[in-house]
This record gives C-alpha cells, structure tokens and sequence, in this order.
C-alpha cells in the first residue's frame, strides 16, 4: 500500500518537510543575531488545509467543508520589488522570504522574541503533525486487525 | 537533513559567542593593567565583530569570527605619581576599558547563547518525535 496516496498523510509529510526547513532558516537567524546587516529570512506560510485540499483534488477525493476551487498556495510579497504571485506557481520546495524591517542600529533585522516564539511554533505544529500521522496508522492497524 | 544543518548553524553561533566571551574576559581581567614605563602605551580593549558566511558545501549561513580589533578610544589618565608608568607630571595612561560597558557585552553574549541552545534543543526534540514515528 502506498501511504503516500493517502491525501492527509501526502499533506502531514509536505506539511512537516516545510516545517524541518523553516527550523533551519530560524536556526540561521537565531545564529546570526548579533552578526551587522543580516537581515532575517522567513519561509511564505505554508496553508495545511489548502494543501489537504489540492492533494485530495489531485487525487479525486473530496473534502467536506473545502470547495474544489479553493486557491492554491500563493507565494507573499514581503515588498515592492518582490516578483508578483504567478497563479501556476505550483512548487513544493519552500520559498525564502527576507524581512527588512530594521530593529537595530547595526542592520540587522531579526528580533530575539520574534524568532524564538518561531521556534516554539513550529516545534509544537511538528509535534501536531506527527500525532496526526500516528493517529492515521492507528487507525489502519485497527483496521487491519479486525481483518482476523 | 535541515535538522543537522539547523544545529550545525547554531553551533557555529555557540563557538562565535564563546570567543566573544573570551575577548570580554580578556578586557575585563586587563581593566587595570598599565604599561611597565612611561613610554608604553597600557592595555587596548578589543573588539569582536561577526560575520556570515556561507557554507558552500550545505548552503549554510553561518556565523564566524569576522575580525578581532582594537578599540581606538583615547586612554584615560590618572594622578598615580608612584606608578613605574608615571609620566613627569605623575600622570599614568589607564587602558580603555569600561568594566560597565564589558558586563552589558557579556549580558548579551549570555543571552545569544541562551536562544543558541534552546534552537538546538527544540530542533533535537522534533527530531525524535519523528523517530517515535517507527514506533506506531
């Protein structure tokens, strides 16, 4: 069986593969906080039930409560000299935004809360999505239990 | 894998803190250190400054040591006409270092540690809840 056809496990695993790369980027911009003129990166905010949504449309299942013409995932403009949102945009791997808002004198933008209350997010929404994953295989090993 | 870069990019803030540190320890165990004669100049404060870097191997961006400086402000004097390092009117060039200034420094390093730490804390925590998965 392939689990990946499965609409909410193919989301769970895009949804924690976005969250393993935001870690990174967050671990970067903790790093670097003393470090003059960085400026500090984010990933665009990946929508889990719009990525439930394409993944179940992509697989011919409906979900209650999601019209089949709900958007897709959008890239966000951070600024005016950012490239426009192409509506065919429809790649997997996370897009890096740069925040320029200064905080400091020194030009650099991260902000110490700002990013360790990231961290703390993203680590409880793995925690979210990896209880969610074992749910499902619990319930397939029920499942298949009862086949006795 | 994002979680080993993520800890190998906070271990490089966690070496680049520690040489802060030890630049801070330096000041502050030389505040009152004085040239052996007149002609000397005492101790200089130094400076640490970061850089980033990028790591072309991962496509990290890390955090090195940029360059360790001197810095350029004028010693302050003192009426000590005792010191070896007295000049004709008794007056010895103190270095320019401000024990105030330098424990404000090592707050910060503290501090920039502190997240350091707790990014590599949580970036292990998920790692294991993802191997917990092989469990179910």
């Amino acid at each position: 069986m392939d689990l990946s056809s499965i609409p909410l496990i193919s989301a769970i695993s895009r949804k924690m593969h976005w969250l393993t790369a935001r870690q990174r980027v967050l671990a970067e911009n903790v790093a670097n906080l003393d470090t003059p003129q960085y400026q500090a990166q984010d990933l665009t905010p990946l929508d889990f039930g719009s990525q439930l949504s394409s993944v179940a449309r992509s697989t011919g299942i409906t979900i209650a409560g999601h019209s089949p013409s709900a958007p897709k995932l959008q890239p966000v403009m951070t600024a005016s000299d950012d490239l426009p949102a192409l509506a065919s945009r429809q790649d997997d791997a996370p897009h890096v935004n740069k925040l320029r808002e200064d905080h400091t004198i020194n030009g650099n933008t991260t902000s110490m809360e700002d990013e360790m209350m990231k961290v703390s997010s993203t680590a409880a929404d793995y925690q979210m999505m990896t209880e969610l994953y074992q749910r499902q295989v619990n319930l397939f090993t029920t499942a298949l239990d009862k086949g006795e | 894998m994002d979680f080993d870069d993520a800890m190998r990019i906070s271990a490089s803030a966690l070496n680049a803190q520690s040489v802060r540190l030890r630049t801070i320890a330096e000041n502050l165990a030389n505040a009152n250190t004085t040239a052996p004669n007149p002609s000397g100049d005492p101790y200089r404060r130094k400076v640490v400054t970061f850089r980033n870097v990028l790591d072309h191997s991962t496509g990290d961006d890390l955090v090195k040591i940029g360059h360790i400086t001197y810095d350029g402000t004028p010693f302050e004097s003192r009426y000590l006409p005792g010191n070896p390092a007295a000049d004709a009117q008794g007056y010895v060039k103190m270095p320019n270092v401000n024990p105030l200034v330098e424990l404000g420094d090592m707050r910060e390093a503290q501090q920039s540690y502190q997240a350091s730490v707790d990014v590599i804390t949580v970036a292990k925590n998920m790692l294991g809840q993802a191997l917990t998965l092989l469990k179910s």
